[in-house]
């Protein structure tokens, strides 16, 4: 028995939630970001900094002076904490990156598991859209380094609601009822809070076209009409970020999408989420955070993103792309005596499994002894016998 | 975007458009009007997409009376697979389905998190809390006990209005539960003009309200935003054309040998 929402991993899923790790990791070090590891506890503290129901719920312990600890709930706050605190002297920018298990308390029923590995970027001290186009292109880039063939990177901002709310001059207590059903993403609800609101038949229209429509050209033409004048560097800058990401070389990937809405009370600007066919929730999600770090006394803006493996997994599996199992070791009957072969081959990269002289079946890729020949069966089925050299041989040793 | 983004920069055929349409009364009219008809064995089904085993997930909890059927084609092409409505909103949040048809309570109930892109205008409920018509009002002496089939949406509206209660989560027999004296009241779902319940208990209050809902999941949306825009006119359009639709397609049916 383990506690709810907690998870094994077989040989399997270890070795290709690891190959995607290190995937992740080349194509970080590629942009110049490098991997730190935070500890698993923080003070309970450092995530209240984030004020977000979600960071909060969390498995809770207490130390010895009675102190709240918590299990991470998420890596961008002890990033933040880390980049305030213990590279508080170190110039900015700086480019960090980790590929960590967090836990947070949620339904496992729902593909939602207590216990989840992201790898992710944060770049911290640019407040650029250069600084949001490359946090989009390094997500598009690891993504597109895993094999996964098919998936879209949606773009949007928080400003875009701002300027929704002023351009439809809503009263206050509409307004929270406007900010719940974009949350809820209940569209239905959304135009009829407007339409309550005296808001204009035109404009609930475009509105809902901005939504519905995952992005492209009518949505940004819609959302574009919608907030008119003051919103409209915010529009702007996504198109920027967008072009710029499409220039290093990720072209009909990224979508503007006015439809996002931020999954952490920390988000202040761009939003950026991934999806793959066949798998509901977005693989990644991410944006900018340009408030979290003056809770730690250190105010700096700062943009990253997060891929949920687990859900990568999902969805390389459902594009057939699933990574290749690693190979089988070689089964040696009778290994077990003779040491000094078997470290050869182990030294010469051939992994190797001692069993048992008389264990039969043997799994193939098998090497045993029978009337004084060796007999070396390979993973597809092909046997060598003969002399010990022989076995060398085939195994491409000389 | 001018393509399907699903389809794009890949050679093989654009996948359908599967839809999840909850197999309830009110919205038999829609599973008639989106050409319910030609039929796909469950092999089909999954050939379309994922593994789904389209038997099974019509098996789940679906009267035989209720006129629910196996996966079908649209006549627009649409992948339609009646399921049991407490399936719905889990189906397309996984990504096992793209979108599908449910009432707003189960939605409400579940929380979901899916695109909800519009109310169809259809199969009416609304979520309400009844009492046996010679009570009057709630006991305000202590907490009243309530009986309900959603205890979430229940525990919500409550709690929204700084109300407490005691709340008694039951499948079935809610308003049985007030005659038998575990409850002072029941939350039940009615029929949009619907003022009692059987048993004669009427509405004093009501929890929530509308037509059934087309929901779409996050990744669908965002993947394939043409060819959902086209199932979302296409639901629109059979819900528009529902009752007429469906009073034709059952002439037909008797009509056949």
């Amino acid at each position: 028995m383990i506690p709810e929402g907690m998870r094994d991993l077989l040989p399997a899923e270890a070795e290709a939630l690891r190959g995607l790790g290190d995937i992740m990791r080349r194509r970080c070090a590629a942009y110049g970001y490098g991997e730190v590891s935070t500890p698993v506890l923080e003070f309970a503290a450092t995530f209240e900094k984030a004020d977000d129901d979600a960071l909060l719920a969390g498995y809770r312990v207490f130390d010895e002076q009675g102190q709240a600890l918590m299990l991470r709930t998420d890596m961008t706050v002890p990033i933040a904490r880390l980049a305030a605190d213990r590279y508080r002297d170190r110039p900015l920018p700086m480019r960090l990156c980790y590929v960590e298990d967090s836990f947070r308390l949620q339904a496992a029923s729902r593909g939602l598991d207590g216990e989840f590995t992201q790898a992710g970027a944060e770049l911290i001290g640019m407040a650029s859209a250069a600084a949001d186009a490359e946090c989009v292109m390094l997500l598009c880039d690891c993504l597109r380094a895993t094999g996964l063939p098919r998936f879209r990177v949606a773009v949007g901002t928080v400003a875009f609601h701002g300027a929704l709310v002023e351009a439809l001059g809503l009263p206050d207590d509409q307004e929270d009822a406007l900010m719940e059903a974009l949350a809820e993403r209940d569209y239905p609800l959304l135009e009829s809070i407007l339409n309550n609101a005296g808001a204009d038949d035109d404009a609930v229209q475009a509105l809902q076209r901005a939504l519905q429509l995952g992005g492209g050209h009518e949505a940004l033409a819609q959302a574009r009409r919608l907030v008119g004048s003051a919103g409209r560097a915010t529009v702007d800058r996504l198109e920027e970020v967008r072009e710029l990401v499409e220039q290093a070389g990720f072209e009909d990937l990224v979508d503007i999408d006015f439809g996002l809405y931020p999954e952490f009370a920390y988000y202040t600007g761009l939003l950026v989420e991934a999806y793959a066919p066949g798998v509901g929730l977005p693989i990644a999600a991410g944006g900018r955070y340009d408030e979290l770090l003056a809770g730690f006394d250190r105010p700096a803006p700062a943009v990253g993103f997060a891929i949920s493996l687990d859900r990568l997994t999902l969805a390389l599996e459902e594009a057939g792309a699933a990574p290749r199992p690693p190979d089988r070791p070689l089964t040696f009957a009778g290994g077990f005596a003779e040491p000094e072969l078997c470290a050869e081959l182990r030294a010469a990269g051939v992994p190797v499994m001692a069993v048992p002289d008389d264990e039969r079946p043997l799994r193939a890729p098998s090497l045993r002894r029978e009337q004084g020949d060796w007999v070396l069966e390979a993973a597809d089925g092909g046997v060598t016998r003969g002399s010990l050299r022989d076995v060398r041989r085939a195994l491409g040793l000389g | 975007m001018d393509d399907d983004g699903a389809a794009r920069g890949s050679g093989d055929e654009p996948i359908a458009v599967r839809l999840a349409l909850s197999v309830e009364p009110g919205l038999q009219a829609l599973q008639n009007a989106l050409g319910g008809g030609a039929a796909l064995d469950a092999a089909v089904a999954r050939g379309a997409g994922r593994a789904l085993d389209a038997g099974a997930a019509v098996e789940a909890g679906v009267d035989e009376g209720s006129g629910a059927s196996g996966p079908f084609t649209s006549s627009d092409g649409l992948l339609v697979l009646p399921a049991d409505p407490w399936d719905v909103p889990v189906l397309v949040e996984r990504g096992v389905v793209d979108c599908g048809v449910v009432a707003r309570h189960i939605l409400a109930e579940l929380g979901a998190d899916v695109v909800q892109l519009a109310d169809l205008g259809i199969a009416g409920s609304r979520l309400a809390l009844v009492m046996p018509a010679a009570m009057t009002d709630l006991p305000s002496a202590r907490r009243p006990r309530i009986a309900t089939t959603h205890p979430a949406v229940t525990r919500r509206h409550f709690a929204r209005r700084g109300r407490q209660v005691e709340l008694l989560a039951l499948r079935h027999a809610v308003t049985d539960a007030v005659l038998l004296g575990a409850a002072d009241a029941a939350v039940v779902v009615l029929g949009p003009d619907q003022a009692c319940t059987a048993q004669g208990f009427v509405v004093c209050e009501e929890l929530l309200g509308g037509g059934a809902r087309l929901i779409a999941s996050r990744s669908a949306r965002v993947v394939r935003p043409a060819a959902m825009q086209a199932a979302l006119d296409a639901v629109r359009a059979a819900a528009a054309a529902g009752p007429a639709a469906g009073a034709a397609h059952r002439e037909e049916r008797h009509a056949a040998p």
